[in-house]
Parts: C-alpha cells; sequence; structure tokens
C-alpha cells in the first residue's frame, strides 16, 4: 500500500499526553527534511490540515490509553496499519498519569472536577500494547529524537528498530561520569533500560527511570542500595513507579519486598 | 427555518485534541461549544502526596511546548512555600530557559503552524515545496531556541538540570558566548521572516475585551511580576483568585477563565497591549515593520505579536547572557529542606499567563495543587470571539465558514493538552 511515490505512508497519532513526543519529532530540525523525503506523512493532525484515515505502512502513537473512546481509536489504528510504534512513557509505559491508577479515582476527579464527575470519561490509564499488538516501543519522556530517526530509518529499510536491552549504567561507565549513587543520589541508572545516552546523569541529575526496566531487571538489588541510603519504602515505590506504572503489573515488582 | 451545525472535530495543527461546535438556524448563530477532546489526566489530584523536590519535574510533564515554563513557575512556587531563597546567577540562567522556549515555541506556532493558512498551504510540509528558503529559517530559529533550552536545561522538552533551589550542572562561559554569538548571527534571518509577514494579509477583525497578563516596572515581564490588565489592575500574584476566576460549562466540564462575568485574553497580544513600553529597540522595530497599533483588539495579530517578542527575547537573552557572562558565576547550593507552607508563583508561558499555586505539609508533601493554564484562560474569549466573527463570514460557503473558524482557534496557540483540568461531555 505504498504511496504513489513508493514512499511507505505514515500515520503519526496523540492519545492523551503532553504532545511532547510530537513535538521531539518536529525538533529534529537537522535531519526533518531527510525525514520527509523518506516517507509520505499522510496522518499528523498536530502538523496537518488534510489528513488521510488510512491504510498506514506505519503508525507511530504516542499518549497514554486513557478514556473508552481512545481504546476504539487505538484499536482502529491498528486494523489500518502494518507496523504500529509505540512512542514515549505514557504509550509504553502509561507515563506519570497513570499515577492515578494507584488511587482512588472517585476521589481524584473530585478534586479536579467538584461535585458533578458522572459523566467523565476516565479509564485506569494504560499503555498502548495492553489494548493491542505492538511492533516496536521507543520508550522514554520524552522519547529520544535520534532514536526515532534510527528507528524510521530502519523501519524504511524494512527492518525492526532495536532497543538497547543493557543499563543506563553501561552508558554511564561510556561517558565515563561519576557514579551519582556514591554521591547520594537516588539514581535509578542500575535497573532502567538504557538508550537515552545516560543524558540525566551526564548532567549531574540522578536518573528517574522514564525508559522503563531492563530485560532481567534486578530491582532488589536496587532496593537494597536505596535502603542503604536512606530512602524509605514510599520514596523507592513512587521511584519505581513514577514514569512506569504499568509495571506494578509485573510479576517481578509483586514480589518485591519494599 | 435551516438548522445547520458546523463541526470541525479534531482542530488540526494545535496541540492536543479539541474540537468546535457551532450551531446556526438560517445563516444565524445560535450556539458555540469549543470542546476539548484531551483525556482528564488530573495532574492536581495526583500530584498530592509528591514530595516537594519531585513537583516541578513532574508538573513540567502538563505540557511539552510549555515545559521549560511549566518547570520554572512550579520550581518557583515550591520554593516560595519552602522559604528558598536563589541567587541571581541561578534566577538568570532560569531566564535564558525560558527565552529559548520563547524562540522555539513563538517560531513553531507562527512559522509551522498559522503561517500555511496565510500562504495558502495544509501545512509547512507542503510549503516546504514553494517556500523552501523559508522553511529552512524556520527551522533553523526554532533550533536555536532548543539549544538555548539545552544550554541551560539540558534537552529541548522537559528539561533535566532544573532543580528546586537551582540546577544539577551549569553551562560554560565559552558556550554562553558561542550561543550569544548565535542569537546575534540569527537576528537577519528573524528580520527576513519579519519582513515576510509584513506582506501578508491579516483578517479584518476587533473585539475589545480583558487583556490580563504579568507587569513589572523595570522590564518586559515574562518570569516575574504582578498581576495586570490592560484597564489598569495591578495586583499581586498571590490574589490570582479575586481577578481569574473559573466556570464550568453546562455542556462540559471544562473549567474556562472568566473575569467581570466574560472571557479575557492571555498570550503575546496581551503582554504586546499591557507592556508596550518595555520594548527593545529591536523588537520595537518588529512592531513598526509589522504595522501593529497597541493596543490591538484583533485576536488574529497574535501570530505577528509572536514575532515580535521574538526579536524582544533575542535581545532579552543578549543582555541575559552578558550579565551572566560578566559575573563570577560561582554557583552554590542552598539548603533545600522541606517544611510545611504554601506557595503560589505566575509567570507568562509562551501562549499565555500560567499559574500554579501548592499547600505542602511538614514533610513536603504536597496536600493541594491549583494550575490554570494559558488555553484554559483563553476559552471562554474564544468562544466569545466566534460569536463575533461569525456574522461576518456566514456569506461564505461552508468550507470558508470552517477555514476561517479554524484560523481564528488557531490564532489563540490553543494548547489544548495543555489545558490539565479541562474535558468534555462526548
Amino acid at each position: 500500500m505504498m504511496s504513489d511515490n513508493g514512499k511507505p505512508k505514515v500515520g503519526i497519532f496523540g492519545l492523551t499526553g503532553c504532545a511532547g513526543c510530537q513535538l521531539n519529532i518536529l525538533n529534529i530540525e537537522d535531519h526533518l527534511l531527510d525525514i520527509l523525503g523518506l516517507v509520505d506523512i499522510t496522518t499528523w493532525v498536530m502538523a496537518k490540515q488534510e489528513n488521510s484515515d488510512g491504510p498506514w505502512d506505519i503508525a507511530f502513537i504516542e499518549g497514554s490509553v486513557a478514556k473508552e473512546s481512545e481504546v476504539e481509536r487505538v484499536k482502529k489504528i491498528r486494523e489500518n496499519s502494518d507496523v504500529l510504534i509505540a512512542i514515549g512513557a505514557c504509550a509504553t509505559h502509561g507515563g506519570v498519569p497513570a499515577i492515578r491508577n494507584m488511587r482512588d479515582i472517585e476521589e481524584m476527579k473530585g478534586t479536579v472536577y467538584g461535585a458533578q464527575t458522572s459523566h467523565l470519561d476516565v479509564i485506569p490509564i494504560k499503555p498502548v500494547s495492553h489494548y493491542v499488538d505492538v511492533d516496536a516501543e521507543l520508550p522514554g519522556c520524552p522519547m529520544d529524537k535520534m532514536e526515532f530517526v534510527r528507528a524510521v530509518m530502519a523501519l524504511a529499510m524494512k527492518k525492526t528498530p532495536q532497543i538497547p536491552n543493557y543499563s543506563v549504567c553501561y552508558e554511564c561507565r561510556v561517558n565515563e561520569n561519576p557514579c551519582l549513587l556514591d554521591e547520594g543520589k537516588f539514581c535509578m541508572g542500575p535497573v532502567t533500560q538504557a538508550g537515552c545516552d545516560s543524558l540525566c546523569p551526564s548532567y549531574g541529575a540522578a536518573c528517574e527511570g522514564c525508559r522503563g526496566p531492563i530485560a532481567q531487571v534486578n530491582w532488589g538489588a536496587e532496593v537494597k542500595i536505596l535502603k542503604e541510603m536512606g530512602a524509605t519504602a514510599d520514596q523507592i515505590r513512587r521511584k519505581f513507579l513514577k514514569y512506569c506504572p504499568s509495571t506494578a503489573d509485573m510479576e517481578e515488582f509483586q514480589e518485591l519486598t519494599l | 427555518m435551516t438548522t445547520e451545525n458546523i463541526d470541525i472535530k479534531h482542530i488540526a495543527r494545535v496541540e492536543g485534541h479539541g474540537s468546535l461546535y457551532v450551531t446556526t438556524k438560517d445563516k444565524e448563530l445560535v450556539d458555540v461549544k469549543m470542546s476539548v477532546d484531551e483525556g482528564a489526566r488530573l495532574f492536581e489530584a495526583f500530584l498530592k502526596g509528591r514530595e516537594f523536590t519531585e513537583v516541578p519535574e513532574i508538573a513540567c510533564r502538563i505540557c511539552a511546548i510549555c515545559s521549560a515554563s511549566h518547570r520554572v513557575v512550579s520550581t518557583k512556587a515550591v520554593e516560595k512555600a519552602m522559604g528558598i531563597e536563589v541567587n541571581e546567577d541561578v534566577v538568570d540562567l532560569r531566564r535564558l530557559l525560558v527565552w529559548g522556549e520563547y524562540i522555539e515555541s513563538h517560531i513553531l506556532h507562527a512559522l509551522y503552524l498559522a503561517l500555511p493558512d496565510y500562504i495558502g498551504h495544509e501545512s509547512v510540509i507542503s510549503a516546504a515545496g514553494e517556500y523552501p528558503d523559508v522553511v529552512k529559517i524556520a527551522l533553523k530559529l526554532k533550533k536555536l531556541g532548543n539549544d538555548l533550552q539545552i544550554l541551560a536545561g539540558g534537552r529541548e522538552v522537559h528539561q533535566v538540570t532544573p532543580m528546586v533551589g537551582g540546577f544539577s550542572s551549569y553551562p560554560t562561559k565559552d558556550r554562553l558566548r558561542e550561543l550569544k554569538q548565535e542569537i546575534l548571527d540569527a537576528r537577519e534571518d528573524l528580520q527576513t521572516c519579519v519582513d515576510l509577514w509584513a506582506t501578508l494579509e491579516e483578517p479584518k477583525f476587533e473585539r475589545e475585551t480583558d487583556y490580563l497578563a504579568i507587569r513589572r516596572d523595570d522590564e518586559y515581564a515574562l518570569v516575574d511580576g504582578d498581576l495586570a490588565t490592560l484597564d489598569g489592575l495591578r495586583a499581586p500574584v498571590e490574589d490570582y483568585k479575586e481577578h481569574i476566576q473559573e466556570r464550568v460549562p453546562d455542556y462540559s466540564y471544562a473549567k474556562a477563565g472568566i473575569r467581570n462575568s466574560h472571557g479575557f485574553f492571555v498570550g503575546a497580544l496581551a503582554r504586546l497591549n499591557i507592556n508596550e513600553d518595555h520594548l527593545l529597540p529591536f523588537a520595537r522595530s518588529a512592531l513598526e515593520t509589522l504595522e501593529i497599533d497597541l493596543p490591538s483588539y484583533n485576536t488574529f495579530l497574535n501570530n505577528a505579536a509572536q514575532l515580535v517578542e521574538t526579536a524582544q527575547v533575542f535581545e532579552m537573552a543578549e543582555n541575559t547572557i552578558d550579565k551572566l557572562l560578566a559575573s563570577d558565576m560561582e554557583w552554590y547550593e542552598p539548603e533545600v529542606a522541606p517544611r510545611a507552607g504554601t506557595g503560589t508563583h505566575i509567570t507568562e508561558a509562551p501562549r499565555g499567563t500560567l499559574v500554579h499555586s501548592y499547600e505542602f505539609d511538614e514533610d513536603g508533601l504536597l496536600t493541594y495543587a491549583d494550575i490554570i493554564t494559558p488555553t484554559a484562560m483563553n476559552y471562554t474569549n474564544l468562544e466569545e470571539d466566534v460569536r463575533e466573527l461569525y456574522p461576518s463570514i456566514n456569506h461564505q460557503d461552508r468550507s470558508g465558514i470552517e477555514f476561517m473558524l479554524n484560523r481564528l482557534i488557531r490564532a489563540y496557540d490553543p494548547c489544548i493538552s495543555c489545558s490539565c483540568h479541562l474535558s468534555t461531555v462526548e
């Protein structure tokens, strides 16, 4: 279903979120015109007035599924796309707004909207993969724009984008950063999937885990380190679930004794 | 009697998901409903229980384009609550971060999202073929804004270095010097954009409304100041609830800004109307080239006003960099300890006035948050503008009417995902 010009048809979609991952596509100033040359963007409401209803060779979805109508939308996009890529922490792991899943939703609605909340379409926030199969995920809050460029190049060659399966600590070593845990900062680097080039620790800021847990994650060891540094169980739980609340559903997490 | 609905579902070339529903009878407008289709994220509720140090980092995720403004205003509100004082270099570096955001955001809106309407294109992507030079300049200027945000904040979206009490790392003087030179070099490109915009035809439309922004005596207020209106109000930001009310329209659960029982306008045009006397020479010359007479009551001129402000911010950034270069830039880490307290700060995000107000318990955990975004403030005014504009465009065919309504909404530079406590009944 390639376009007449032989380029893959691309749709870029936003569910509930801050639009930061879509903005980061616009932020690829040095390569934007080259990327636009590789693909034919037929749907992108944030940037275009004329938008097709599909089908698409590749669909990118940012944001989380936060209301009933978005469940239908995400299914429809899946049906009409050959390849579906979730971009950013909201789409891959729920993102910060999904923190609300761990609270009383009725009480929260009341806090923001007052007495009349019965018509609000509010469901527990889930990542895209909760409802449909995804072909790849580009995690992070926001998605790393150069990772997106590499993904588009891979997809244009009909390959699946590769995400590193080692931790942020590896990138810190390569970048010769001093270890922030040694400095007493509650860094999530040891348990967090790399691919950001250890951006935050390179600026002296602790990794907050926005890219989600690495495969075969050893949470127990991280909990032990943080506890020894003086973190409370509440602080550790807040850290572990800040950007990736869907992590709470993982068996290994549920087995953790904080 | 012919009833006709002009529904613009999923307004394009704005951030987030919104729709406009207009009901007409025999060409007369009966009803206007702006609806926000973004899922409710409930930031003010789920921020409860978070530590004061992490509140700005989470709160800035309300909006990507204004993440620097959210980060800075949130940090200042937290610092007020905790009684934390920071030194002038920290203040200046934060300002620099925000100047970067203004350049990036204004160029994105004026040249990527609004300009296609003026030159007969559906997007900047389709315009790139006919106007490659303009698009290249737009990319370059937008990148300059992002470079400034990276210099001060470590990243262009959801910055990593700003912390309660300071920054986790600081730029070198060499990098500051380079950036200043880049800004000076980019003046010519910005002038080209201003000259181009001066040749465009602006829609004729005027409606006097309340204009609100922050204001200070010594400079064009963008980060810090009192609440002010065009008709002369000056009030401390802590009193914001007396001057900015919110209504709950019965057709949706959206909260919408209201003042003196009608809408009010925030954003670049409001700031120019209120703070014109503090414009620096580059911005003043842009204002003259664009032939904008202030105060202006033409909402569509908000696009051009953003270009004037970009020129203003160029010069403010140059001056702030000079000030930092002349300082010894000895960063220190202030005492950051929790205490119970309340803190309110109001800033100008590129799209308009932005409120963050918090309460914390003695452990420094958040117990209350009130956040009012520019898009929420403009909500009522936008509907009032549609009512006023409609009679002057109802002779056009449907696509012509829809085109003008789209343009009007876009002129607000709405950021619908940023309307953190807006939602709608579908």
